[in-house]
């Protein structure tokens, strides 16, 4: 019997490269991998044509998603290529590490033990930097920031690849017997779980077994002789366990790239994959696209450059003594020749060079949950397939003339769309990024989506099944919960806005009469104001698309008079803070009422605003607000406004509060001041009143009231200060605006007139 | 003090440190391109300094990141020039001459681009007595550094290569992509040999006087020579520079001309780049380059003061007027930003009264 233990580098071309020579060199009958047995139904799916790598393997709880693993897979993966030619040669292959099942139940205990959350560690739980990649590791130390090419220079000079694996060996075993670490219980645990996979193979009468694992696992495996079945056996012994099912999800480079969560830490993929695919001209290959990427970054790089390039790539290496250049000399090859020794525009392109943008394709016959089927209806039926398909974001129905897309919701298909959408994004399944026409614009007719598919939504896809076997029903399910869950209006306006755009059938009763429940208790004024924004958005979409609102409009009405009574006590004994704070809600709150444009409503709210602008105990800020408003609305004129303003600003009262009403009254807008001389007289004068001493005091305040104004707004006050006579001239110019008003008007009319 | 052997000013490279290509050459035994002194990896080893295993050691020639040298080098092997591009004072002038040397044993090619230049600087010239008397023959021509240094397959070097005409420049491009150089007159052409390049030097700042057209940037491999990356590492280069100009080490080796570069090194690099060194606040940068080439004159200078009106060490009084002069450029702008510099920065730094004292003298 032989046992052949490779020890590799996960995910780099060159050791995947060296296993294959190795493999077919001495065929094995049987070939043995690191990687829990959840996956082995998984595998014969590799040879599927649909199947285009990379791909990860989710092995998750069923029952609790949040518990999961994924172990991701590229084309140059050693793994990969040895399972593909395993199975192409239809070799036997088993995976022997410790099942991802009992990995689970292991981190459960563990949790449990410690409170501890230990979720989101990456795939294989690797304790350190050195056991989870220790050739990596060595390259490292060796001072190498391209892994691969440490492995090039130290092992793939050797005439047999079988050699190279014997000198890992040989490193590992000194490494692990120097270093005499104490490797942490579950690197044991699965050590002692390979072991027995490989005893298994050799009672079954297997003559020549071939094992790939890790290079940290390669001397504890070769010596498995050495070690007593028992102990081993004994160390497995119960161990928790928790049902997992496995599935193939697709991957993408970008993924792999990112050291932390689930991926692999891979620094250049897309390099990796050339290395794989085409080493003998790789460096041509990366030379012509960086140059062609630059190319299209407006750099004049022609095939004489990449030439150049592509030499002082290949001259360096020599220098540095390298077999080929690494991704190190060919980046600084194409800065020296392409980009005149800046580094800046290769940062442009790196991620397309280095990393890459490919995305992994899983075969349709791998077994989904139901609600990824309908998923996939609705995709097909709404024809979004192109957009799922890529691993960029693009605008839904963006064209060259028009950018940003579209859709119009009047049909039938793009209404199809955004329901999806909106349901996905409810399910926490964000691959469109939503934007109305106009903000306010919530009752037009056209939608803008940004669509960005990620690998990771593979996840969210199986956790959003646990809501339904529907895409409808989970929406259903998952709003129909969260309604019941929540405590406060801001949660359930918000969901109430979800749910209209989403136009789940069914669901807008429960949501709205919880929200009725909550705000019936809530006494908060502010809290409630602040519901209003979100209610009133609603209501206004939902009669655009003659849905019954009745019920919301009832909530409404429950809201606005409670808020209008409760306005001018909540105004009392605020400090500045709080009526800054409450003074943005007044305005925001105002805005609302006027779009709702409820007469009954408008009543209610002229009498607080009245109320509040008399009210001694209120802090000026608001009541001077109070005024504005009132003169906004048309329910002050211009002769009571005076009055207010003179009583605000008279002798007797503290200068400090005078210049907060000044403040609140002038909120927003300073054309007021400009275009009204009564009132700016009066506050002119009041300023000019005032002795030095209180001017200085109250400048800070004054300038925080001004500051809000345009640049021209303050320099026609200024003006107007300066030269009091400006002022006949700015009423003649408001005249003369008028008349050439007038006059386009007119104008118009009769090109209307004429024209018809 | 033993008298100078050789009566320059200053030796050529290949000169001053002849001994250590000798042993370069010596102990080379990678393969060398074709007509080069040494092999690629013994130019950086050279550049960079380090010890040979017959036990000499080679001085340091560039402090900085060993790649960049490593790609000027690699450059040269290929059959495309070399540009250095940087602020004034990033010692390019200093690498393409160590690299001339280092390679063909000759840093003396030389061609200063100025912007009254003619082609004959980069082609050739005419020895008008003997043309009137033989006429046109080789015997009459003379060679440009280029011209040379492509018969002998040299690397020769260009300064400056953006102060050059435009129309100049365009003669540089048939040399070097064709790597021959025309001679109507003799209905010859002069075929560069083997190991033939050149080196060119161009300035940051002076991007806009004359850009070299896309045809002759193609023909270049750029590097682009970085200021020094820490305190440290440019003390350091001011230091070793200095000490090799004045042939003798005593004058700063001792404690306190160490820190007065280290001093001089902080307030140039900290107005360089807008903020102090401890990054805690920002200043005003004043129009002058500030490099450390000029740092390096201004020790120099403070030196020449220490020994011939001092007692010999330098001390801040006799760096006190080179900063200065080396800050000012501008009269008022950057006078203001001085002052302002030494009333916020350095009168607040407990150690560095005297520094302000000296420095409030001069000003």
């Amino acid at each position: 019997m032989t046992l052949n233990i490779y020890g590799i580098r996960h995910h780099g071309p060159g050791s995947a490269k060296a296993l294959l020579g190795a493999l077919r060199e001495q065929p094995p009958d049987i070939l043995l991998l690191e990687g829990p047995g959840e996956a082995e139904d998984l595998l014969p799916f590799i040879l599927d044509k649909d199947l285009q790598p990379p791909v990860a393997a989710l092995i998750y709880n069923a029952k609790d998603l949040q518990e999961a693993h994924y172990l991701p897979f590229a084309s140059f993966s050693p793994e990969f290529a040895s399972i593909k030619w395993a199975l192409k040669k239809e070799i036997p292959i088993k995976l022997i590490d410790l099942p991802i099942s009992k990995q689970l139940g292991l981190e459960k205990a563990e949790k449990e033990k410690q409170d501890l959350i230990v979720f989101g560690e990456k795939h294989g739980n690797e304790s350190d930097e050195m056991s989870a990649d220790p050739l990596g590791f060595l390259a490292k130390v060796a001072g190498y920031e391209d892994r691969e090419r440490w492995w090039e220079v130290h092992f793939e000079n050797q005439d047999h690849p079988a050699e190279v694996f014997d000198s890992i060996m040989e490193l590992m075993a000194h490494l692990r017997k120097e270093t005499a670490r104490t490797e942490t219980p579950e690197t044991l645990l699965r050590e002692a779980h390979m072991r027995e996979g490989i005893r298994q193979a050799i009672k079954d009468g297997h003559e020549n077994i071939a094992v790939v694992c890790g290079a940290w696992h390669a001397p504890i495996l070769r010596d498995t002789m050495e070690y007593k079945s028992s102990h081993d056996k004994s160390l497995l012994k119960g161990l928790p366990k928790i049902n997992c099912a496995a599935t193939w999800i697709p991957w993408n480079y970008e993924q792999l790239s990112t050291a932390s969560g689930y991926g692999a830490g891979v620094i250049s993929p897309e390099w990796y994959h050339l290395l794989f695919n085409n080493r003998e001209d790789a460096d041509i290959r990366w030379m012509t696209k960086a140059g062609r990427l630059l190319r299209k970054k407006d750099l004049s790089t022609s095939s004489a450059h990449i030439i150049g390039a592509v030499d002082l790539a290949r001259s360096l290496a020599a220098l540095r003594d390298l077999p080929i250049a690494g991704i190190e000399e060919l980046e600084e090859a194409a800065i020296a020749t392409f980009c005149e020794g800046n580094a800046a525009p290769l940062d442009l392109v790196r991620k397309k060079l280095v990393v890459g943008t490919r995305v992994g394709k899983v075969p349709k016959v791998i077994p989904v949950i139901p609600f990824q089927k309908d998923m996939e209806k609705i995709i097909k039926a709404t024809r979004l397939g192109k957009y799922r398909d890529t691993n960029e974001s693009h605008w839904l129905k963006g064209t060259m003339d028009k950018p940003k897309g579209g859709i119009d919701l009047r049909e039938t298909n793009d209404l199809l769309k955004s329901q999806f959408l909106h349901r996905l994004n409810l399910l926490d399944i964000p691959w469109g990024a939503y934007q109305p026409a106009s903000e306010t614009d919530l009752g037009g007719f056209k939608e803008y989506w940004k669509l960005h598919w990620k690998a990771s939504f593979a996840m969210r896809i199986i956790e959003a099944g646990m809501w339904g076997n529907t895409v409808e029903d989970a929406a259903r399910n998952f709003i129909l919960k969260k309604a019941k869950e929540a405590k406060d209006l801001n949660q359930l306006g918000t969901l109430l806005q979800q749910t209209l755009l989403a136009q789940v059938p069914n669901t807008i009763s429960s949501v709205v009469s919880r929200l009725k429940d909550v705000s019936a208790s809530t006494l908060n004024i502010p809290v409630l104001i602040k519901s209003v924004g979100p209610l009133v958005n609603s209501l206004r979409y939902g009669s655009s698309r003659q849905m019954n609102m009745m019920q919301l409009e009832e909530v409404l009405h429950g809201i606005i008079p409670r808020i209008c009574l409760g306005i001018p006590a909540a105004g009392q004994s605020l400090d500045e803070d709080a009526s800054q704070d409450f003074q943005q809600d007044l305005f925001t709150f105002n805005q609302d009422l006027q779009l709702l444009d409820r007469p009954e409503l408008l009543s209610l709210w002229q009498e607080a605003l009245e109320k509040l602008s008399i009210s001694p105990s209120a802090n000026p800020l608001l009541i001077g607000f109070a005024n504005r408003m009132l003169l906004d609305a048309g329910w002050k004129n211009l002769q009571e406004t005076s009055i207010s303003l003179s009583f605000g600003l008279s002798k007797a009262q503290h200068k400090q509060d005078a210049a907060l009403w000044i403040e609140g009254f002038l909120f927003g807008s300073g054309q007021l001041l400009i275009y009204q001389n009564e009132l700016w007289g009066l506050i002119n004068n009041w300023v000019q009143g005032l002795d030095k001493e209180d001017f200085e005091g109250i400048l800070p305040l004054l300038r925080r009231g001004f500051a809000d104004f345009s640049e021209t707004e303050r320099e026609r006050m200024l003006d107007k200060a300066r030269h009091p006579e400006i002022q006949n001239k700015i009423e003649e110019e408001l005249l003369e605006l008028e008349k050439s008003v007038l006059s386009d008007v007119q104008d118009l009319l009769a090109i209307i007139s004429g024209s018809n | 003090m033993s008298a100078p052997k050789q009566q320059v000013i200053r030796q050529l490279a290949e000169q001053e440190f002849a001994s250590e290509l000798k042993a370069l050459i010596k102990s080379d035994k990678l393969t060398r391109p074709v007509n080069w002194l040494m092999s690629p990896q013994a130019v950086v080893t050279y550049i960079m300094g380090g010890k040979l295993k017959d036990g000499t050691v080679i001085s340091p020639k560039y402090f900085g990141n060993q790649r960049l040298i490593e790609i000027a080098v690699a450059t040269l092997v290929t059959d495309r020039a070399l540009l250095l591009i940087g602020i004034p004072g990033t010692a390019k002038t200093w690498v393409a001459e160590h690299l001339a040397a280092a390679i063909s044993g000759d840093s003396s090619l030389l061609v200063q681009g100025t912007s009254g230049m003619s082609e004959e600087s980069i082609r050739y010239g005419w020895n008008y007595a003997k043309l009137l008397a033989e006429g046109p023959s080789e015997g009459a021509m003379v060679g440009s550094p280029l011209f040379h240094a492509m018969k002998d397959g040299k690397i020769a070097r260009i300064e400056e290569l953006t102060r050059i005409p435009s129309e100049v420049q365009d003669n540089l491009i048939t040399l070097l992509s064709e790597k021959l150089m025309p001679v109507a007159e003799l209905n010859q052409t002069i075929q560069a040999q083997q190991g033939f390049n050149l080196i060119a030097t161009a300035n940051d700042r002076d991007r806009g006087v004359n850009e070299l057209s896309s045809a002759l940037r193609r023909r270049f491999n750029t590097v682009v020579m970085p200021l020094p990356k820490n305190l440290e590492e440019e003390v350091k280069i001011v230091t070793a520079r200095v000490n090799t100009k004045i042939g003798s080490a005593e004058a700063i080796s001792s404690k306190s001309g160490l820190k007065e570069i280290h001093r001089l090194v902080t307030i140039f690099r900290e107005l360089r780049s807008g903020a102090t060194e401890d990054g805690l606040s920002k200043l005003n940068a004043p129009s002058s380059t500030l490099s450390t080439a000029e740092a390096i004159s201004v020790v120099n200078n403070g030196l020449a003061l220490a020994t011939h009106f001092g007692d010999g060490t330098l001390k801040v009084e006799d760096l006190a007027g080179g900063i200065t002069g080396a800050i000012i450029k501008d009269p008022v702008q950057d006078k203001a930003i001085w002052r302002e510099y030494l009333e916020t920065v350095v009168k607040e730094r407990k150690d560095w009264k005297d520094l302000y004292k000296a420095c409030k003298e001069v000003i």
